[in-house]
């Protein structure tokens, strides 16, 4: 049976899959990234070049996807409200991986050689941080699998990634704090790519964090 | 004076589908659910089944059943005296209720041309259209009460495609209600003693023309302030408001009572709102809705009886 404008389950199912899988290629990016800045504390110049691409190879692969699915969302499908909404969360996600590929660039630029740069990166607690990130990124993924599982679980979920954001923002400040203390001061230039570099990696949390808050006002519009 | 009825029957028809557009469509449109053929196919459908299956109850609603013979002098005046109010208060913007209406100005002229009115029979149409409002929210209340305890153990895209076929599922009802007891009420007013196919022939056009209120006036500006100004509600809200307005206003088609769908609604998103628990309620615009109820059959009432002395 067809009604005119009136879609059943199949169209928005496709699409609850299509924003997993712009989520797993999200997800890919930021563990490309982790992957880029262990390979750049051990100093393995092609590994960081080729890990790099692979981001921003999923940068794009990410927009392309979203941009196609995006099209399909708007053509007609879910309740009035949610649909804008779903187009918001995939804008989100995509944001993630534009973080991603913003401080990718970074450590593949001729500033992350420098040593100080370069010991920032391989400290604790900037791998801490970087596992926080990723952390976070997880939980949005947690969320996003608990579509099919009903409210309650959804709004059990959301507070995890509120709660790893919070991790990665106060493990990035202590990686901000590391970089004003050190002894010898480094080229104030570095100082400045190297703050932008936590912020834009940070951005990745945040966005995540953006997304879940999107999921949340979906929980309310759906289920009332 | 058949083909005058008839007449006055179409325009008050078409003003009754401007008024009520946001009920009738309004919904299907407002939510995306449904594009604007789409909406219009499932109103037609909505209202023909009414009008057809059931209207023929409401064809003695007025005369037969509050008072005995009044002449189609009088029921001419009673079609006529309601559009032009209904079209009064709908470029007003103010909520009318046709059936209201109708039996105010029904009842001043039948009292002006020395009709015998049937006390018993308007006790039972005032007495209802008290009632009908609190059984709304009632009916309402539990209708989202039970919704509330299912939707959220679905998935998302189940409770999603539960909204959707809720909102279509609900302006169907209101369709259907609305073509048996509104629609029946002008039909049999109009039909002159018409039976058969050709009282069925006249629904269907008084559907038609009532359609072609909803499609060219009706922006939702009516209803709306019903639906949008007095209160928030979640789909499923609008969902229980929906089902428990049509089916009292089905109820009350079985007693060949005029019903008001607006009035069943307020009761309603009353009953809705007090499940929801986080619904805000503008009470100013809620008591002036309710004054509408009042004034609007006295005014009827009074001017019908006036023109009829007259």
């Amino acid at each position: 049976m067809k009604i005119p404008g009136l879609s059943f389950e199949s169209k928005e199912r496709a699409i609850v899959a299509g924003i997993l899988k712009e989520y797993s290629i999200v997800h890919e990016s930021v563990l490309d990234f982790q992957k880029l800045t262990r390979a750049s504390s051990s100093r393995d110049q092609a590994a960081v070049a080729g890990l790099v691409q692979k981001v921003l190879d999923s940068e794009q692969a990410s927009a392309d996807f979203r941009r196609s699915l995006s099209t399909e969302i708007a053509e007609g499908a879910f309740f009035g409200g949610v649909r804008e909404d779903m187009l918001d969360l995939l804008g989100r996600l995509h944001d993630v991986a534009d973080c991603a590929k913003g401080a990718a660039r970074f450590i593949g630029s001729d500033a992350a050689l420098d040593g100080f740069a370069l010991a920032l990166i391989a400290s604790d607690s900037a791998t801490e941080f970087f596992a926080d990130v990723v952390g976070t990124v997880e939980a949005l993924g947690s969320l996003l699998e608990a579509f099919e599982l009903g409210r309650k679980e959804m709004m059990g979920r959301i507070p995890k990634v509120e709660e790893m954001e919070r991790a990665a923002d106060a493990s990035k400040d202590e990686v901000t704090r590391a970089l004003f203390a050190q002894a010898e001061r480094p080229d104030p230039v570095t100082v400045i790519q190297m703050r932008d570099f936590l912020f834009t990696t940070d951005g990745m949390a945040d966005r995540a964090q953006d997304a879940s808050d999107v999921v949340l006002i979906l929980v309310a519009k759906g289920y009332g | 004076m058949a083909d005058t009825l008839i007449v006055s029957g179409l325009a008050l028809s078409f003003v009754f589908g401007w008024n009520n557009s946001s009920f009738l469509i309004g919904n299907m449109r407002g939510s995306g659910v449904l594009s604007l053929k789409g909406a219009v196919a499932a109103t037609v459908v909505g209202m023909l089944l009414g009008v057809l299956a059931e209207g023929p109850k409401m064809l003695k609603s007025l005369d037969g059943s509050l008072a005995l013979s009044v002449p189609s002098s009088g029921l001419l005046l009673t079609l006529v005296l309601s559009a032009a109010l209904m079209l009064a208060l709908t470029v007003a913007k103010l909520p009318a209720s046709l059936s209201s209406a109708m039996v105010g100005a029904f009842l001043g002229v039948a009292l002006g041309v020395g009709a015998s009115v049937r006390l018993p029979q308007v006790e039972l149409v005032v007495s209802f259209w008290f009632v009908a409002p609190v059984l709304a929210g009632v009916v309402a209340y539990l209708l989202h009460k039970g919704m509330s305890r299912v939707v959220p153990r679905l998935s998302i895209v189940a409770s999603d495609t539960f909204n959707r076929l809720g909102v279509v599922a609900g302006s169907l009802l209101v369709a259907y209600s609305l073509g048996a007891n509104n629609l029946g009420l002008i039909t049999g007013t109009s039909a002159a003693g018409e039976g058969g196919a050709g009282l069925a022939l006249l629904s269907a056009a008084m559907t038609g023309v009532a359609l072609l209120g909803v499609v060219a006036l009706g922006k939702g500006n009516v209803a709306g302030t019903m639906g949008d100004k007095m209160l928030s509600l979640s789909p499923q809200g609008v969902l229980a408001v929906f089902s428990a307005s049509a089916l009292l206003v089905w109820v009350g088609t079985q007693l060949a009572v005029p019903m008001s769908i607006s009035q069943c609604v307020l009761g309603g998103m009353i009953g809705a709102a007090v499940s929801q628990r986080t619904a805000v309620i503008n009470a100013r615009l809620a008591y002036e809705t309710i004054g509408t109820w009042v004034v609007v059959p006295a005014v009827a009432f009074l001017v019908g009886y006036a023109l009829a002395v007259a």
